[in-house]
């Protein structure tokens, strides 16, 4: 079973963590902190929104800020509200729901590993990975796709033909991007067949007058 | 009860029969008690390798189909009394044996050696699967090569799926002076995708191909550069922490296994 307890998801624009605060503020922040700790640059100098549910207290907004200025995280509260509430926050009497919910609430997978050559996720909503897309492997999401490593594998973002879907990764390496039905492939003479770009920085993809662009993702 | 070790790579070429018998040898060397599982059923080169392929007698596949004893398919080494193989079929196909079988078949050799070590076809079908279906351990032998680098990453994908994590990593057939010319991958390049453990750095040697059809592992030769990764991988692998070789001074044989990293 998955822990659901910190969610990174992302939205347009950037980067959403959900912290579902029901169990205890001491095992959610634990668990943020291993999540931060596995992509330690990915983050830097991103503005983060935060919805925490229950809202959070003052101590415990005084945790999240020195955690967050350890890895160069601007962060903003937001209010959650009950209808955005990902599945476990909400009491399920039985756990008959369970099954229902992931349905309904597929809208983040979250893959704790590298995806190598011939792996594949298919997914109708946003995927993010922690670790590397590796050449070979491949990923379809209905929405934004987020690798907080390298991505030199083939990635597409709004699948179904969401052409504000995003690809960000922390560095951009593809060979191939896809977002909505527009592709774009690296260039032919890049040294190693394999390289968007060289950039030391975490990179987004998007769809700009009818073209993918890659811009720094830094403030985005 | 020994440790059953696959060699394997995806691609073929790489160096695979090469590695399973060197590592097989120095095991052996060093007192060990060992068996070399040639899986590569239909293409058995195993045995030419080591020189035996004139004393087969029986196979694996007679072996799992019960037409002799498990003992009496064993073939001992001409060198090292300590070292057996256990020959692929040579007129069948990868087929004729099961997963399930190769894994009774490991875990038996298992109870009378240290180490068994099992021969993988190139590919990552049935045969890939028998191969690995027994193993407690994994080598992935790579060349710096995209293509070889590619295929070895499919590999620990497999590998970790069937639940054989955290395999070791052998770069073969490297050239120094093309990896300092920038013509070749090198070792942080490779290693960087892969993201698993290396275990071993074998230079480009013309003496395997001289040892390979004379029949007899590169170790016994002590000039044999390749011979002397193989020495330290085997070593790495009983747990000695054995520094890596100098592959770039290559001034007379003292002078390239002087070894200066510390790791």
């Amino acid at each position: 079973m998955q822990d659901k307890r910190v969610v990174i998801r992302g939205i347009n624009g950037g980067i959403e963590i959900v912290i579902d605060l029901t169990a205890g503020f001491s095992g959610a922040i634990k668990h943020l902190r291993r999540k931060l700790a596995a992509a330690p640059d990915f983050f830097r100098d991103l503005t983060v929104k935060v919805k925490a549910f229950p809202p959070l207290g003052e101590k415990e907004r005084k945790d999240l800020d020195m955690l967050f200025s350890q890895y160069g995280i601007t962060w903003k509260e937001d209010a959650l509200q009950q209808i955005e509430k990902p599945a476990p926050l909400q009491p399920t009497p039985s756990g008959r729901h369970a099954a229902a919910d992931a349905e309904t609430h597929a809208e983040t997978l979250v893959i704790y590993k590298t995806l190598r050559g011939g792996q594949e996720i298919v997914f109708p909503g946003t995927v993010v990975v922690v670790g590397d897309v590796n050449p070979g492997a491949r990923i379809v999401a209905d929405g934004d796709v987020i690798i907080t490593g390298a991505c030199r594998g083939i990635v597409q973002a709004g699948a179904k033909g969401n052409r504000t879907a995003r690809i960000t990764a922390g560095r951009l390496l593809a060979s191939q991007l896809r977002i909505a039905e527009v592709v774009a492939r690296s260039p032919d003479n890049a040294s190693n067949a394999s390289n968007f770009s060289a950039a030391k920085f975490s990179e987004t993809a998007r769809i700009a007058e009818g073209i993918i662009i890659i811009e720094p993702a830094i403030g985005r | 009860m020994g440790e059953v070790i696959v060699v394997t790579s995806g691609k073929g070429g790489v160096g695979k029969t090469t590695t399973t018998a060197n590592l097989g040898a120095v095991f052996a060397l060093l007192g060990r008690r060992v068996v070399l599982v040639d899986a590569d059923i239909g293409l058995r080169n195993l045995d030419v390798v080591m020189g035996l392929e004139n004393r087969i007698v029986y196979d694996l596949v007679d072996v799992t189909e019960g037409n002799c004893r498990l003992k009496q398919a064993l073939i001992r080494d001409k060198r090292y009394d300590t070292l057996y193989l256990l020959p692929a079929a040579q007129t069948r196909e990868k087929t004729a044996v099961s997963p399930a079988q190769m894994k009774q078949l490991c875990s038996d050799l298992a109870q009378d050696f240290d180490y068994v070590l099992i021969d993988c076809p190139a590919g990552i079908e049935q045969g890939f699967k028998n191969a690995i279906a027994g193993a407690d351990r994994a080598v992935v032998v790579t060349t710096p090569e995209v293509s070889a680098v590619r295929d070895a990453d499919r590999v620990i994908g497999l590998l970790e799926a069937e639940g054989k994590s955290n395999p070791k990593l052998i770069i073969n057939r490297i050239r120094p002076h093309m990896v300092k010319r920038g013509d070749m991958m090198d070792i942080d390049d490779i290693i960087e995708i892969l993201a698993i453990d290396l275990i071993g750095v074998i230079p480009e040697d013309e003496y395997i191909v001289i040892s390979t059809n004379r029949g007899e592992p590169a170790i016994s030769n002590p000039t044999s550069l390749a011979g002397a990764a193989y020495k330290n991988i085997a070593r790495r692998f009983m747990g000695e922490n054995v520094p890596f070789l100098n592959l770039d001074n290559t001034n007379g044989f003292f002078g390239r296994i002087k070894k200066i990293f510390g790791f």
